[in-house]
């Protein structure tokens, strides 16, 4: 980053450590199903430690136990139900998170309007594959051309049509979060917890066998994807809404991951970069109203 | 398991009792991380990247991985501060 600010570059430095200030305790249950590098796995592991302190679990997972599994048997079993079973009064704190893929989006987001209408905090996390694999409920057609110039632009289409859809229904909290800013994503989780109402996440989670690259890379492939503003992190609460890291480089930046993406023209790349002006542009101080409350 | 002949399943074993010894054995694995206890400086990031709960606090607070979790991935490596993790080959 070439515009790093003085404040930027102390909490860079005395970050370092932060991980250690973190819950040592391993709710996580690590699954063998996900692929090496699952972007997926380690976001359910973060919500895990950031979930920790309060002692909150997501719906449907057994207390104390949160577990992961790859794709195609359909990752986090948590929508047990179709509607938001009320548990029993004891167990009521616990339920305060339930996740699931983008396809069942519609699913979530009626959790979400039952669980305003009981005035019960919920907070709903919704993970996106960054390889488009689950189908969208969003809109229609297929998402799945990770083979394709033009995937990556629809993949990402897609992912804002569902942010837009979530944005609708009016949450207290609505964020955007990425397992590649781990930090921005606990201190996401723990914003949305406190707000004491019905709380949204959309989590990118990079793939990288969705896209075919090195696992080691997944990492760094969710942070390209947030820097270039193709997945902008952002958070609306009390009717503002601002972004949390900056997005300043070139979409030519993720675009030169993606090894099955072949070699892309010069009008190609201005699209995608256009969409990510798009996303941009719409978030950049601008005051946006979310709640009706 | 639907078993075609002379396909994959038979190729590597899949739906057999071989691959749950492949499984058993790491064979599938084709780097480890390696710490160096001279370049780590115990910051952690290592353990909260890892998507499989393999990197484990161990003597000191230094970092190891856990054989029978660890994927191989990298991940560990690829975001250590001070490239004090390298994946070395692993031996079959």
């Amino acid at each position: 980053m070439e515009s790093l600010q003085e404040s930027d570059i102390f909490m860079d430095r005395y970050s370092v450590f932060a991980p250690r200030l973190l819950p040592q305790e391993e709710d996580f249950v690590a699954g063998l199903r996900s692929c090496p590098g699952c972007g997926r796995a380690m976001a359910v592991r973060i919500i895990a430690k950031a979930l920790a302190h309060s002692r909150r679990y997501p719906y449907g997972s057994p207390a104390g136990q949160l577990r992961d599994s790859g794709l195609p048997y359909s990752g986090w079993w948590l929508f047990d139900g179709k509607s938001f079973a009320p548990a029993p009064k004891a167990a009521a704190d616990r339920i305060a998170a339930a996740a699931g893929e983008a396809s069942s989006l519609d699913q979530g987001l009626a959790l979400c309007a039952e669980a305003r209408k009981k005035k019960q905090p919920f907070l709903y996390i919704c993970f996106f594959n960054e390889a488009g694999i689950e189908r969208h409920s969003a809109s229609a057609g297929p998402g799945y051309y990770p083979d394709r110039t033009c995937g990556i632009l629809q993949r990402f289409e897609k992912m804002q049509a569902c942010l837009k859809k979530a944005k609708a229904a009016k949450p207290d909290y609505f964020a955007t979060a990425c397992p590649a800013y781990p930090f921005d994503c606990i201190e996401k989780i723990s914003a949305a917890l406190r707000c004491g109402g019905t709380g949204f996440i959309g989590m990118l989670v990079p793939c990288p066998t969705g896209c075919l690259y090195d696992p080691a890379l997944s990492l760094d492939s969710g942070k390209r994807a947030v820097d270039t503003g193709l997945f902008p992190l952002y958070e609306a609460a009390k009717g503002s809404c601002t972004l949390t890291v900056a997005a300043t480089a070139p979409a030519s930046c993720y675009t030169r991951l993606q090894p099955l993406v072949p070699a892309i023209s010069g009008r190609e790349l201005e699209q995608i970069q256009n969409l990510a002006d798009k996303n941009l542009r719409g978030l950049s101080g601008r005051k946006t109203t979310i709640s009706s409350t | 398991m639907k078993k075609a002949a002379g396909g994959i399943e038979q190729k590597y074993g899949i739906g057999t009792t071989l691959c749950v010894a492949a499984c058993a054995g790491q064979a599938w694995r084709e780097k480890k991380p390696v710490w160096d206890r001279q370049r780590c400086f115990k910051c952690g990031m290592c353990w909260l990247a890892c998507p499989d709960a393999a990197v484990r606090p161990v003597d000191q607070g230094f970092y190891d991985s856990d054989p029978e979790r660890c994927k191989g991935c990298g991940m560990c490596a690829a975001v250590c501060w001070n490239d004090a993790i390298t994946m070395a080959p692993e031996k079959v």
